[in-house]
């Protein structure tokens, strides 16, 4: 909707243009910001999103749950959810997210369970048309049954999943009542044979982004049976672009988005999978075969050649791509890669913090993906996660591989069913 | 689009009085709700009921013009649509114009284009003689990676089959040039493109692709969605990587550097190339060391980077002091004067050299 504001094409200089911009070399004393942080202006930014989104967000209206966690998270991140969120509003919001997960009907055989409709589990957009809960089940409910009740039109996506899981750790839920198994095998269901994911069974684009929705997913559940690893990490090799930065797809133009979803992921792995082909050096006595099988569990063909890229990427604040213009949301895209690697200490906060600064609105609070341009839900998470990766005063510090606050993060460990006996 | 034309809604027509809608049952008390304007939520119910009784039907397939027209990112509606055509055998070269123009207004929804491949997939297949069964199906799941390819190759096609494949491939080609008119580094259109390239294998759109890659650099020489296509070309393309294909990409690099010098992206380009060639980045050298008498070139950061990372390759590789030291210099004029936003790497870079052992 901002298009036609793109102020790409200023970066545009034709081959005449040999008198070539210089960029100016600033002074630091230039980077610092004259602008404070409107820490309660964004609390109430965020306060009025959850209580209703204008209609601009229509178009987004399958994404609802990425919405939600925006805005639950920026909370979390700015420290007031548990004030902001009553009691009542926590239970029932609990109670909204569990209703639009796709469970299995009971009625269904364990046969058509394993094939069939597998791929359509896990949490989905509101639009099913189901009702919100079934009053005979009421009691522990778990969400919409798929089989005989429902379609393919109904379906569970893969990022909604991701946020809804982060959304009832961030809510205080322990997760009891999650489908794991049947989310486990639409897993297996959505990965392709080349490593990556499609986003559910009846959307073909698979990319970057759902590879890293399924390790999210994986390690929340503390399961990674539903999923490749060798060939997840043939595909993010695979990805690795000549600038050495990180594509949605092969072949495709490096970006900040696809580069974090793939560091992320090879951060959620662990193991040898944040290791690096290129520095690797055959031990004395390592057979050939071992040394390959050795280089097959590294994720990064130089992860050198990354770090640089992403370093680059920023100009005040980050761009997402080569010689485009800067955005606020790299600031966490670029800037979690960077934590993931361990070099957030060479990132020039001065820089990146007074340019978010200026993508503050000074009225009505959040963040816009520009100076000047409207704020909107993702870019002020993106923009408060951004400054939290910088150590800002007033935000909690966060996990940049499950992109929650660490507060969090220990939740999850320490109270989801998942974690706490393990 | 038709329906913003017609004054009266669709549901309150009388050929949509059968259907009833299903609502939106978000319960009392929901995360996040959005102020639908009654148009979107009443489509919305009207859908809910259509796709809850699997019709089939030429006013399906209008509401997912409706629908996909207010939320084109709706995940399912796609699909929807796509078991719609096929069933009710629609002309799919129509449905290639709904798209164009859909195209148009919605040039950064990543559902339009894919659904534009899948129908040229299906098209494609229905259009060449195909020996396999595998043949895809409009409504299966097929990866949007670039090496799926046409089962039988151009090449052995017959005259007219080729006609077809050409005069497909070029329609693809100029939609994909229309939205890069617009904005030249769309991603969808570039990923899309590399799609149809790759698809109708070897052809002769890989060396025109070349030629209109030129001529987007000759317009904005930044324009990195280009340079990033033309390494695809390269690397991906019919041909093999040859010496002379290397020499000629290095010194295409290497002319748009000397005329704009604080670009980065032909310097990345050119090390890739180098790399992907197993060609040593020293190579350069000279190159490099001549430009710095320019003096716009001189305060390119690109281009001290490259020296420091041909001088840290040569310390290391042939342990020379003297390499080792220029090293250090280049480090210290990025980190001071040439490249100051990134002071602190550089000063990182430049501490990594002490661990370059030298011949004693």
């Amino acid at each position: 909707m901002l298009d036609s504001q793109d102020p790409n094409s200023s970066v545009a200089s034709t081959e005449a243009d040999i008198t070539d911009t210089i960029a100016a070399a600033a002074q630091p004393d230039q980077w610092a910001s004259q602008k404070k942080f409107e820490r309660e202006k964004h609390i109430n930014y965020f306060k009025r999103s959850l209580q209703m989104l204008p209609g601009v967000y229509t178009s987004m209206d399958t994404h609802r749950m990425t919405l939600g966690m925006f805005a639950l998270g920026g909370l979390e991140l700015l420290g007031v959810l548990e004030e902001t969120v009553s009691e009542a509003n926590r239970q029932a919001w609990i109670e909204w997210i569990y209703s639009q997960q796709r469970i299995p009907d009971p009625l269904v055989g364990e046969d058509e369970l394993s094939d069939k409709n597998a791929g359509l589990y896990g949490f989905g957009g509101p639009f099913s048309g189901l009702p919100f809960q079934d009053q005979s089940v009421a009691e522990g409910y778990q969400g919409c049954e798929c089989g005989a009740r429902s379609t393919v039109y109904d379906t569970a996506h893969i990022t909604m999943t991701y946020t809804a899981l982060l959304m009832l750790v961030l809510l205080g839920d322990d997760l009891s009542r999650v489908a794991k198994e049947p989310i486990l095998r639409s897993l297996r269901k959505l990965q392709q044979p080349n490593g990556c994911f499609v986003p559910c069974i009846t959307d073909p684009e698979s990319d970057m982004r759902f590879l890293y929705c399924a390790a999210a997913i994986s390690h929340i559940l503390n399961d990674w049976s539903g999923f490749n690893r060798q060939t997840a990490l043939q595909f993010i090799r695979g990805s690795q672009t000549y600038e050495h930065g990180i594509s949605q797809s092969m072949y495709q133009e490096a970006h900040g988005g696809p580069t974090y979803c793939a560091v992320a992921t090879l951060g959620l792995l662990g193991g040898e999978a944040l290791g690096d082909q290129k520095t690797m050096i055959r031990n004395e006595g390592e057979a050939e075969d071992a040394f390959e099988e050795r280089k097959s569990q590294a994720g990064f063909v130089d992860k050198e050649g990354t770090r640089r890229w992403c370093l680059l990427r920023q100009l005040t604040g980050f761009q997402g791509r080569t010689n485009k213009v800067v955005d606020t949301c790299y600031s966490f895209w670029v800037g979690g890669t960077l934590a993931t690697l361990g070099s957030m200490d060479l990132v020039n906060y001065e820089c990146n913090r007074s340019f978010l600064m200026d993508t503050q609105h000074e009225s009505f609070g959040g963040f816009g993906k520009w100076i000047d341009a409207y704020p909107d839900v993702l870019h002020s998470y993106m923009g408060i996660a951004g400054l939290s990766l910088m150590g800002e005063p007033g935000i909690r510090p966060m996990d940049p591989l499950l992109n929650i606050s660490k507060r969090m993060q220990e939740r999850l460990y320490t109270q989801s069913v998942f974690w706490r006996s393990s | 689009m038709e329906y913003e034309e017609e004054t009266v809604p669709f549901y309150e027509k009388p050929e949509w009085s059968d259907v009833v809608p299903i609502p939106q049952d978000d319960g009392p008390n929901p995360l996040v709700p959005i102020a639908y304007t009654k148009e979107y939520s009443t489509t919305m119910d009207y859908f809910r009921a259509i796709t809850r009784a699997q019709e089939q039907s030429e006013r399906a397939l209008e509401l997912t013009e409706i629908v996909i027209g207010l939320s084109p990112s709706h995940y399912t509606v796609w699909h929807y649509r796509q078991n719609l055509l096929k069933a009710l055998n629609k002309d799919l070269n129509k449905e290639l114009e709904w798209v164009r123009n859909m195209i148009e207004e919605h040039p950064k929804s990543y559902q339009i284009w894919h659904h534009r491949q899948v129908v040229v997939e299906h098209n494609s297949i229905q259009l060449l003689p195909h020996p396999s069964d595998n043949s895809a199906s409009l409504t299966g799941i097929s990866t949007s990676d670039a090496t799926t390819t046409l089962t039988i190759p151009y090449q052995v096609l017959d005259e007219n089959q080729k006609q077809t494949v050409r005069d497909t491939v070029r329609l693809e080609l100029e939609v994909i040039a229309e939205t890069l008119l617009e904005d030249s580094k769309n991603h969808h259109a570039w990923s899309y493109r590399q799609w149809v390239l790759s698809h109708f294998g070897p052809g002769p759109w890989w060396e025109e692709e070349l030629e209109y890659i030129d001529d987007l650099l000759t317009v904005d020489v930044r324009n990195n969605s280009a340079w990033n296509q033309r390494f695809f070309v390269i690397s991906q393309g019919p041909s093999v990587l040859s010496e002379d294909i290397v020499d000629r990409e290095v010194a295409y690099a290497k002319k748009k550097i000397e005329r704009t010098p604080s670009n980065e992206s032909p310097w990345t380009y050119l090390a890739g190339v180098l790399n992907k060639a197993k060609r040593p980045l020293p190579e350069i050298k000279e190159f490099c060391e001549d430009l710095l008498a320019l003096p716009r070139a001189n305060f390119s950061p690109h281009l001290h980077s490259t020296l420091l990372d041909i001088y840290e390759q040569e310390a290391k590789e042939q342990k020379r002091a003297e390499s080792l030291e220029r090293a250090k210099e280049e480090a210290i004029m990025l980190a001071e004067k040439v490249d100051t936003i990134r002071s602190k790497y550089w000063n990182w870079r430049k501490s990594q050299l002490k661990s370059i052992i030298l011949e004693a």
